[in-house]
Parts: structure tokens; C-alpha cells; sequence
């Protein structure tokens, strides 16, 4: 079968939102760029199974993500970064913030559920609707808006915008939290 | 304004909220005051990321994979 050349080209253009979200999902730049790696590879693949006019980006979200958790199952057993901001599993729970720098959203992301983090990075960053989001997740469009709805909550909080306004020059400098 | 803020514990519908320059994004969702906040925090993330330029190893992938392609159809 031919592969078109729109579709290298296309697939190029998706290439730097895989890369920002293969960063949310293992919070590493060598091992994003590692599963975009294999995304490109499968999809090129299956490119016969792919139907054209059908949305190539949530396909290649899709593909991406399904293998984030395949291999997030094969390392199951294995230890995960010293720093452990992205274990495999949440190693701290949610509680537990109180002591890290929240100045920086990337930190705070950390801090979410992989289910959170994953449904308001494609929404809120990537751009995804609702919809799409369901579909890359697969889950229904409610899970990813309460999902959503609940990283929302959750950053505002770790991030201490739930008591300043937006006009607060200072509220994008919150203040240090110091360690305990 | 505080007033707003107090009187905005549930989402707002009000056109102030809706911030047009957000147009790429096709749903935005209910907000509270802070969404705006946290809305532009994740752009900027993902834009750090996504103005790089597509590293090598990606269009060298490709092409490798297109030459596979193209050498299968030959005979």
C-alpha cells in the first residue's frame, strides 16, 4: 500500500504535541521521545488500519499512551527514578505536598493522579475536546470531565490560586512552601 | 474583584470569562476564576515543549521507514 506522503507529513506535525505529552506521562525527555519513537513506528505500521478522514491525532494519542501503560505493566516490579516525581505509580499520596515548591506547574502535575494528569493535559494543554479525550482515554466523555474537573481543583490548590485573583500581580509567584 | 470571586463559587456563563485568544481550543469547559490561571500555566508547558524543533531521529525514523516502504513495492 502507498504510504502518501501527506501522511509522513502529518504525522511530522504531530510530532511536537507527542513529545509534550509523552513528557506529562513519564516525565522525562529521553523516555518521551522514546515512545513517540514507537508511536511513529506503529502507526506507520498500521497505517492500512487507520481510516483516512478519521482523527489521525487522537490515533497517534491513542497509540502513545497505550504503550506509556504497556510498559508502565512490563516495569511494574522495577524502581522508577530516584526522584520518583513519576513512578510508575503514585508513590506519595495526594496529601503529601505540603513540603515541595509549587512554583512550578510541571511539580504540581507530578502531584496528580495519572488519570488527572492525563485528562487535563489533553484538554488543557493539547487541545483535545472533551470527546477526543474520552477516545484517546477510553473511557466516557463524563470520567474525563470529572477527571478534569478534579485536576482543575487540585491545581488551583497546589499552585495557592484558590484565594488570589487573577489580577494579583503575585499570583504567579506563590509563595515558598518550606520543607518540613 | 473579590466580590466576583465570592459570587463565582459556581461556573460562570458571564462573556468576561471567555478569553478569545483560547480559539484553538474547540470546548472550554465551565470555569472558576483560577481556570484562566491554570489554563494559560498548561499552554505555556506544552508550548515549551512543542516549539522545539522536531529532533532528527524522528524525520531519520521516517525516512528510514519510507525507503522500506517504497523498496517493498519494487520487484
Amino acid at each position: 500500500m502507498n504510504q502518501a506522503p501527506q501522511f509522513r507529513d502529518e504525522l511530522i506535525a504531530a510530532i511536537p504535541g507527542l513529545r509534550a505529552f509523552g513528557i506529562s506521562l513519564t516525565g522525562r525527555s529521553d523516555r518521551a521521545d522514546d515512545l513517540v519513537q514507537e508511536t511513529l513506528m506503529k502507526a506507520w505500521k498500521h497505517h492500512e488500519s487507520f481510516q483516512a478522514g478519521t482523527n489521525l491525532k487522537a490515533w497517534l494519542y491513542t497509540i502513545l499512551r497505550n504503550e506509556f501503560y504497556s510498559q508502565v505493566r512490563k516495569r511494574s516490579r522495577e524502581i522508577e527514578d530516584a526522584d520518583g516525581a513519576h513512578a510508575s505509580r503514585m508513590a506519595t499520596p495526594p496529601e503529601q505536598h505540603g513540603h515541595l515548591d509549587m512554583s512550578d506547574l510541571k511539580t504540581a502535575l507530578a502531584e496528580l493522579p495519572d488519570d488527572q494528569r492525563e485528562a487535563i493535559v489533553l484538554v488543557g494543554a493539547e487541545g483535545f475536546s472533551y470527546e477526543e479525550a474520552a477516545e484517546i482515554c477510553n473511557v466516557a466523555v463524563g470520567t474525563i470531565k470529572s477527571r478534569v474537573n478534579r485536576a482543575r481543583t487540585r491545581l488551583g490548590h497546589l499552585l495557592h490560586l484558590e484565594n488570589r485573583s487573577p489580577a494579583d500581580p503575585d499570583v504567579f509567584l506563590p509563595p515558598r512552601v518550606k520543607s518540613m | 474583584m473579590a466580590k466576583d470571586r465570592r459570587r463565582e463559587a459556581k461556573p460562570s456563563k458571564s462573556p468576561r470569562q471567555t478569553d478569545k485568544t483560547m480559539s484553538p481550543f474547540r470546548h472550554k469547559p465551565d470555569t472558576l476564576p483560577a481556570d484562566d490561571l491554570i489554563g494559560r500555566k498548561l499552554r505555556e508547558y506544552y508550548n515549551e515543549v512543542a516549539k522545539e524543533p522536531v529532533p532528527d531521529r524522528f524525520t531519520a525514523l521516517l525516512d528510514q521507514l519510507e525507503g522500506k516502504s517504497a523498496a517493498k513495492k519494487t520487484p
